[in-house]
């Protein structure tokens, strides 16, 4: 499946629940529901080693991402100056930086970290741009579905089971640098609803 | 009756500016694309009907090739397995990824065309050329090109307009023409009769437009006898 394709298939059935780094956007929210946030994302540039590239110095670059990704969206509003190329998966645009389509993938932190540590050719600029949440997709007017994803999240938030989750899954020198990022028993996440972050420039 | 009173027209507008830079590089890559394939079907379709040795045996191979192969894996091949050639990768730019796929494409089938039509020009015109005391060449540019050209000009006209729509195909390596804005535009809006309605319409003013115009050269260089 591919990235755009997502919310149509949730919306046509033939899955029930996305749960596939979907940031809220309220384009998406006229769509379907989401559930309450379980991950407080925030957008990286993964760059070849060589290169020196920051938020600041994208003008005449190519930024690869995602189609309909919220990163699309700030690029055309934000870095007119430069070429935005858009792939239907994630890792088309690591492919796309690797054979030097492109000049940077702009996407959320938790899968660019991910890339950056496997890849030793590969690695994270220091900026970071648009904290959106991600939730879990679900088709408008499915309450039953809501009420019990919303229930799990919220008793795993309780008993800091994402913690628990993070520390299995990720090597041990990044896990301090996300443990503001997953739902606690004390931090609250919420989506920007009515602003569009997508046009707040840096 | 709901979907035509629920169409949102103002978002079209809107994005009418997308809509025109897409289909302006749509246009450039299917200019270069039906330019080529006209030069490459001219000359080995020329090779093949005079069975010029080794350079009619390529073009065969190089015509069988395209011919039987989707153009999708050739636009794949080119974006991506020419990077893969040990020693020597060749990493080509998108656009040129773009008008290269095509050109070889059309002209792959323009040969096809071409030969045809170099071929149906009858015998004895080109014997009446030699006779006359034209050399090999002479005879091709000035009895069976002129001749031959228009007789394949129907079937390469059809030839055009499929290097123009196989420009869509070209969202698969992400560059950035018409249909690949619109499936962007999509993914972001969520309307996809709004989107898809405007790309199918401007498809088909632009392919009309190419057609229309083909038909004027068609029949402005028909041959006088079959006016």
């Amino acid at each position: 499946m591919t990235t755009p394709s997502r919310i149509p298939t949730l919306m046509s059935g033939r899955v029930d629940i996305i749960v596939s780094t979907l940031t809220w956007t309220a384009a998406r929210a006229e769509q379907i529901d989401f559930s309450i946030p379980y991950y407080s994302a925030v957008g990286r540039l993964l760059v070849p080693n060589n290169s020196s590239l920051g938020i600041g110095s994208l003008g005449g670059k190519t930024i690869v991402t995602t189609r309909g990704a919220i990163y699309a969206t700030w690029t055309s509003n934000c870095f007119k100056n430069s070429t935005l190329l858009q792939v239907d998966s994630p890792a088309l645009a690591v492919a796309a930086v690797k054979d030097g389509r492109a000049d940077t993938f702009m996407f959320d932190d938790a899968f660019l970290l991910g890339v950056a540590t496997q890849d030793r050719d590969l690695k994270l600029t220091g900026d970071k741009f648009l904290n959106v949440p991600w939730g879990i997709g679900i088709r408008k007017g499915d309450t039953a579905m809501s009420r019990w994803v919303n229930a799990a999240l919220r008793y795993m938030k309780k008993n800091d089971e994402f913690v628990k989750i993070l520390r299995a899954n990720a090597p041990a020198r990044l896990v301090p640098g996300f443990l503001d990022n997953v739902p606690r028993p004390k931090n609250t996440f919420a989506y920007p609803v009515g602003k569009d972050v997508s046009s707040i420039c840096p | 009756m709901t979907l035509v009173a629920s169409f949102d027209w103002h978002f079209i507008w809107e994005h009418i500016l997308d809509f025109w830079t897409g289909l302006k590089a749509t246009l450039k890559v299917a200019a270069i694309g039906i330019g080529g394939s006209l030069a490459i079907g001219i000359v080995l379709g020329a090779a093949r009907a005079h069975r010029i040795p080794v350079l009619s045996s390529v073009a065969a191979i190089y015509v069988e090739v395209i011919r039987n192969t989707p153009i999708l894996v050739q636009i794949f091949f080119i974006a991506g397995g020419l990077t893969q050639i040990p020693g020597h990768p060749i990493r080509l730019e998108p656009f040129t990824i773009a008008w290269l796929s095509v050109m070889i494409w059309g002209g792959a089938y323009n040969t096809e065309n071409f030969r045809a039509g170099f071929e149906a020009v009858p015998w004895r015109y080109r014997e009446a050329g030699l006779a006359l005391g034209f050399s090999r060449i002479a005879t091709f540019v000035n009895v069976t090109l002129p001749i031959g050209a228009r007789i394949a000009l129907p079937s390469s006209i059809n030839t055009y307009v499929s290097v123009l729509k196989n420009t869509s195909l070209l969202t698969a390596i992400g560059f950035a023409e018409l249909t690949d804005t619109a499936y962007s535009l999509e993914s972001q809006s969520f309307k996809p009769s709004e989107v898809y309605f405007a790309l199918g319409a401007t498809y088909l003013l632009v392919v009309w437009t190419l057609s229309a115009l083909m038909r004027l050269v068609e029949r402005r260089l028909a041959i006088p006898e079959a006016r």
